[in-house]
């Protein structure tokens, strides 16, 4: 289901980049191979409305995914060597750090830290107590009189 | 849980808390539900309201030890949160907060006894160190949509409120649901840290916003960032009041049936704030209209004392025009002025060589001040703002003169700069010229408005006098440093755009005399080269960046030929540069994969092998 989810996003994505490339300047697009493009529209969602122009495009509103192929096509394409390099540096950190989390997150010791925290917090519910308050005289009077009622 | 709550309590024994007083339940049911020391304080308070029992000790019942345990609070040792705990605080608080203000609200609780410190003073902290984390936070534009009606109430009330402060207003709010906030809610304009808008907080088309109604939109000024209870780490920032009349810097119609009737209503209430339709929403506009606001603010509380009185005392007329302060003191050291004033004291000099004079401070006072007043009038065409500014020369050079002096021979460090310049009817039907100047007394001190009085004599000399009876209905002429420099700004456009065209032989003959005069100024121009071929050197490595950043938008320079606009490029840069990186990573490997299948089939790319990693 959520592989499903993925593909169709990423079928969105694809959709949309093809439609930016659509108005995007001969000179750009040229630059792209053409396999690229036809992958575009060979795995597009082609019932996902995109509908811009240069006019209404705004350059942001776009999936997060299509974000990301722009900037690819940005990198490996129209960026300076300086541009190139900052998106890859950007890239790499981007790796290392999710590969750190990843480490930190099926680390069997930090599983076991986890098991003790939750230790703690079931012994520290185990020790709350309940104090039932009595109710007032008056309260008791109240509800005996309700009680006669009832059963009338 | 609040019906629960209420017929039980929970009691935690908690062994680093205060423990419950053995006695307490014993003595809670004889005293009605109070413990014997709340009886013993409130008997205490009413005693003390009432008066003649200070003498007596009604609190022998129990140890001064516990007294002070249950009445006065236990100074608890506190902790001020480091940088990186403060960090983990705000990213824990947001998550939480995206779930409900409930649970933000719990966190801070939970937070604020971890630490030992107050619970609203650790929300307020909170949000004062969130607030500094917020990009170019002077543009940072707010807006809030509702329908007509309660856009009305809004109006009259001067206020946007939270609901808890409408239900004291005693509004029913029964109505009200889907909001996930009691307080007042706002989309946000977000900037990155190299100043490019990169989210919006106003879409024409947006339609799931959350807002009932988007007849209207409250556009709020940056200064909502100083309410208290500016929250900005929830999913949409709020606030629980703003005073419309001091943060709202525009309201927006959905439409002009709208418009009429919110400038109408607008217009019952006295209310002066501006309008206009969703559609001819520009952010660029309004935050230029706040900026010109808050200058206009400075100028008018420096104007509010004149000469020690206030301005409600003086005639309106003769301090209602618009002058600069010491900050904006434009033109006074710019190349355009300092060039009039080198070549008036050549001339001064030639003067005294020709009648083989002595310079004297008068003298020279005088004589360049006529010139430069008389370059002044050169630069405009009305004889009115011809006798203006060429007063303004003279008063001008005058203060500058005796500035220059007094700084020069260490007499004393007194400020004084001439502002603005107003011709006005006297009350007997002379010309008054009403000279606005700006002074310190000495250096460090504040500056102050000080208005100086002076008409022509036959001679045409000026004159100084007292402050004069003014006629209110009389015309009124003002000249100011701002006028002169945009003068001057726009006679030096008008020579380079004249050195374009073709030569004709009265510009030849005009350019014989340029040359002439520029010779003598030549001691001017190399001094400035002098100076230019410092900045030049110290500006290098700029340049080479700025060369690289101009030199590099093959990208940029395409789209624009191709008709994007410069917003949309701008926002395309944007989207480049926040792209999350999972999301690049991920689409990065597909693409990758997509390569490597097509080069595996046997496929080329333009004969060029690209390499994605």
């Amino acid at each position: 289901m959520e592989m499903n989810r993925i593909t169709d996003r990423n079928a969105c994505a694809y959709k949309e980049i093809y439609e930016i490339l659509k108005i995007f300047p001969q000179e750009l697009v040229s630059q792209i191979p053409q396999e690229t493009i036809n992958f575009f529209n060979n795995n597009m969602n082609k019932n996902y409305e995109y509908d811009i122009s240069v006019d209404t495009f705004d350059g942001q509103t776009m999936l997060e995914e299509t974000k990301a192929i722009l900037t690819i096509l940005f990198r490996d394409y129209w960026a300076t060597p300086v541009q190139r390099e900052k998106i890859l540096n950007y890239e790499n950190s981007a790796r290392d750090k999710l590969e750190e989390e990843t480490r930190m997150k099926y680390n069997p010791d930090n599983l076991f830290k986890k098991k003790n925290s939750q230790d703690y917090v079931e012994k520290h519910i185990e020790e709350t107590a309940m104090v039932e308050y009595k109710e007032s005289i008056f309260k008791k009077i109240i509800n005996k009189i309700l009680n006669i009622f009832k059963f009338r | 849980m609040a019906r629960f709550n209420k017929r039980f309590e929970v009691k935690r024994e908690m062994s680093d808390g205060g423990k419950i007083r053995p006695d307490d339940d014993k003595q809670f049911q004889e005293n009605g539900g109070q413990s014997s020391l709340e009886q013993q304080r409130e008997i205490y308070e009413e005693a003390n309201k009432t008066g003649g029992f200070d003498d007596i000790d009604i609190t022998s019942d129990i140890s001064e030890e516990d007294f002070e345990e249950e009445i006065y609070e236990q100074p608890v040792e506190t902790k001020m949160p480091d940088k990186e705990t403060t960090q983990r605080m705000l990213r824990e608080y947001a998550n939480m907060s995206s779930s409900g203000e409930i649970f933000g609200n719990s966190y801070i609780g939970r937070k604020a006894k971890e630490l030992g410190v107050d619970k609203e003073e650790l929300r307020l902290y909170i949000r004062e160190k969130a607030k500094a984390q917020i990009q170019l936070p002077e543009k940072v534009l707010h807006y809030h949509r509702t329908s007509l009606e309660n856009a009305d109430k809004i109006l009259q009330s001067g206020y946007l409120l939270n609901r808890a402060n409408r239900r004291k207003n005693g509004e029913n709010l029964t109505h009200l649901a889907g909001s996930s906030s009691d307080n007042v809610q706002f989309t946000v304009d977000k900037y990155n840290n190299n100043g490019i808008l990169i989210s919006s907080g106003f879409d024409l088309n947006a339609t799931n916003i959350g807002a009932a109604s988007t007849d209207i939109v409250f556009v709020m000024s940056p200064d909502i960032l100083k309410e208290d209870s500016y929250d900005c780490l929830a999913p949409y920032p709020t606030v629980e009041k703003a005073n419309i009349r001091e943060c709202c810097a525009t309201i927006l119609a959905r439409d002009p049936e709208v418009l009429a009737k919110l400038q109408n209503r607008l217009s019952e209430l006295k209310l002066d704030i501006p309008t206009m339709l969703q559609e001819e929403f520009n952010r660029n506009s309004i935050l230029q209209d706040i900026q010109k606001g808050k200058i206009q603010q400075e100028t008018d509380t420096k104007m509010a004392t004149v000469n020690g009185k206030n301005i409600s005392e003086i005639d309106d007329k003769t301090t209602n025009f618009q002058v600069g302060t010491h900050d904006n003191n434009i033109y006074q050291y710019t190349d355009a002025v300092q060039s009039i004033q080198s070549n008036a004291f050549n001339e001064y000099c030639e003067y005294l060589v020709a009648n083989d004079m002595d310079m004297t401070e008068e003298g020279q006072k005088e004589f360049i001040g006529k010139a430069m007043g008389k370059k002044y009038a050169e630069l405009f065409e009305g004889a009115d703002e011809k006798q203006l500014a060429e007063i303004f020369g003279r008063l001008d050079y005058s203060s500058l003169y005796d500035t220059q002096m007094n700084y020069d021979e260490w007499t004393n460090t007194k400020v004084k700069s001439l502002l603005g310049l107003q011709k006005v009817q006297g009350a007997d039907g002379r010309e008054i010229f009403v000279a606005q100047y700006e002074q310190s007394m000495e250096d460090g001190e504040p500056y102050e408005m000080v208005s100086e009085y002076y008409s022509l004599d036959e001679k045409g000399n000026l004159v100084q006098q007292e402050a004069p009876q003014i006629q209110k209905s009389g015309k009124s002429v003002v000249m100011t440093q701002k006028s002169i420099a945009d003068k001057l700004g726009q006679r030096s456009q008008d020579r380079v755009a004249n050195s374009e065209q073709p030569q004709t032989p009265s510009t030849k003959t005009k350019e014989i005399g340029i040359l002439d005069r520029s010779g003598k100024g030549l001691d001017n121009v190399i001094n400035g080269m002098d100076k230019a071929e410092t900045k030049m050197t110290e500006g290098l490595d700029k340049l080479v960046d700025e060369a690289e950043k101009v030199a590099k938008p093959i990208f940029e320079q395409a789209l624009l030929s191709a008709g994007f606009s410069p917003e949309t490029i701008t926002g395309l840069k944007s989207s480049i540069q926040m792209v999350a990186p999972r999301a690049l990573l991920t689409m990065d490997n597909i693409l990758g994969r997509a390569k490597d299948q097509t080069l595996s089939r046997g496929g080329i790319e333009d004969g060029n092998e690209q390499d994605y990693r």
